[in-house]
């Protein structure tokens, strides 16, 4: 439901940012919780020294320069942000949806999600939730229950809808589950501030 | 059973300082280097040819690295949970590691009965302009309560997390996120925290901890949630 490009379908530099993202997420996941000696990995560190310098030119302070990279770069939705699972979000009707699948960079408990990443993905759902009822804004409140621990690899639906709306605020329940089976709940306060998208 | 924290000490089972082995500190130079191509490639400026360039040598650098890759930070056997764990398990964390290239990494020290959590955020991790993704300052209160927590020598996971934002965190700035025991009940582990930039106040912090059972908690997940099954 963001304003993002749909695969074929893509401009050449957004297809591009996304095979460097992709590239990088590899890289990430080779380095995270690498075994390999200090030989081999001080002439990685190398190489990837050589590619920061030349990326350094290039590396903005924020990602509303441009408006294209508002969603592309999102750091839980973005693909072209390698620290982004990246999470796909819908509008089902009044509700938001989001679909993501964790690998092990995001590893908490063994085999299961770092629950920090349970609530954040909740804060970008009820944020998406409360952008339907035209209430995106600030979060004000966020309260994450959580009910079973969120595997690994597999995929995770997301569920957010706008429970009341109020002069300047939105009040948004969420639920995360695996194939039916509820994992977490969440609600929040959404706040409008003058300007918000 | 969990071992106290010094004060003043790193909560987690981190090398810290100049004893580091050579693959630890080779894995964070390399870790480094990832972090700044990561920025560069978040709205990156670059054009396509440019982006093309870094993706191909990146993906070469990848096919050098994935025969060693672990898809777990946890060794086979042995302690998972709790702040003595392993130090691969805390070198490799999501938030706190710095051989993970997606952590800032946030350094969480012991101060008295407080676990103080620091770290400056870049635009990676940003939500509305300029200030820290919402997300990410509850994934933070989650860590450092986590950290508290563990003060109470007990192995807990979280029951519920609360946040209450006052104003927005900057980016660039030096944050700190603290956290402490607000009490504890039988089966519960309950703290409070706040996050500061300077002496302002950005957003407080409610997280109940639930005390657990090490024996389950180590023990492999249920047949229908591990990624094998699927």
């Amino acid at each position: 439901m963001h304003d993002l490009h749909e695969e074929p379908d893509l401009p050449e530099a957004v297809a591009a940012g996304r095979r460097a993202a992709a590239a990088a997420r590899l890289v990430v996941a080779g380095l995270a919780n690498t075994t390999a000696d200090a030989a081999t990995l001080a002439e990685s560190a190398d190489a990837l020294e050589r590619l920061a310098d030349a990326l350094a030119p290039h590396t903005p302070a924020t990602r509303w320069d441009r408006p294209e990279h508002r969603y592309e770069a999102h750091p839980l939705i973005g693909p072209s942000n390698p620290l982004a699972p990246p999470m796909r979000v819908e509008r089902h009707g009044q509700e938001a949806v989001g679909t993501v699948t964790f690998g092990h960079l995001y590893e908490g408990p063994k085999g299961h999600v770092h629950g920090g990443f349970v609530a954040a993905m909740f804060d970008i759902i009820c944020i998406s939730a409360a952008s339907v009822a035209q209430v995106a804004g600030l979060t004000g409140t966020l309260t994450v229950r959580y009910r079973a621990r969120t595997p690994l690899f597999r995929e995770i639906r997301y569920e957010a809808r706008v429970e009341e709306v109020r002069a300047r605020t939105a009040i948004v329940s969420g639920r995360s589950f695996l194939e039916g089976t509820l994992l977490a709940e969440a609600e929040g306060i959404f706040v409008r501030v003058a300007g918000s998208p | 059973m969990l071992l106290p924290v010094p004060d003043g000490g790193l909560v987690h089972n981190l090398h810290d300082g100049p004893d580091a082995p050579d693959a630890i500190v080779a894995g964070r130079r390399a870790a480094d280097a990832a972090r700044r191509i990561v920025a560069g490639l978040t709205a990156s400026g670059a054009d396509p040819a440019t982006l093309d360039e870094v993706a191909a040598g990146l993906e070469a650098i990848a096919e050098v690295l994935a025969p060693h890759a672990a898809t777990t930070r946890f060794p086979a056997t042995g302690l998972h949970g709790g702040v003595q764990a392993d130090t691969r398990v805390w070198e490799s964390h999501p938030f706190i590691g710095p051989g993970h290239p997606l952590a800032p990494p946030i350094r969480i020290v012991r101060d008295g009965d407080r676990a103080v959590g620091s770290a400056t955020f870049g635009h990676v991790y940003e939500g509305p302009p300029g200030c820290l993704h919402g997300g990410i300052v509850a994934a933070m209160f989650d860590m450092v309560l986590g950290a508290a927590a563990s003060f109470g020598q007990r192995p807990t996971l979280t029951g519920t997390l609360s946040v209450r934002y006052r104003r927005p965190t900057p980016l660039g700035e030096p944050i700190r996120f603290v956290g402490w025991i607000d009490r504890e009940e039988e089966r519960k582990t309950i703290t409070k925290g706040e996050s500061w930039c300077g002496d302002e106040l950005l957003a407080e912090s409610e997280a109940i901890f639930v005390v657990i059972d090490t024996v389950r908690y180590d023990a492999p997940t249920a047949p229908d949630t591990t990624p094998d099954a699927s």
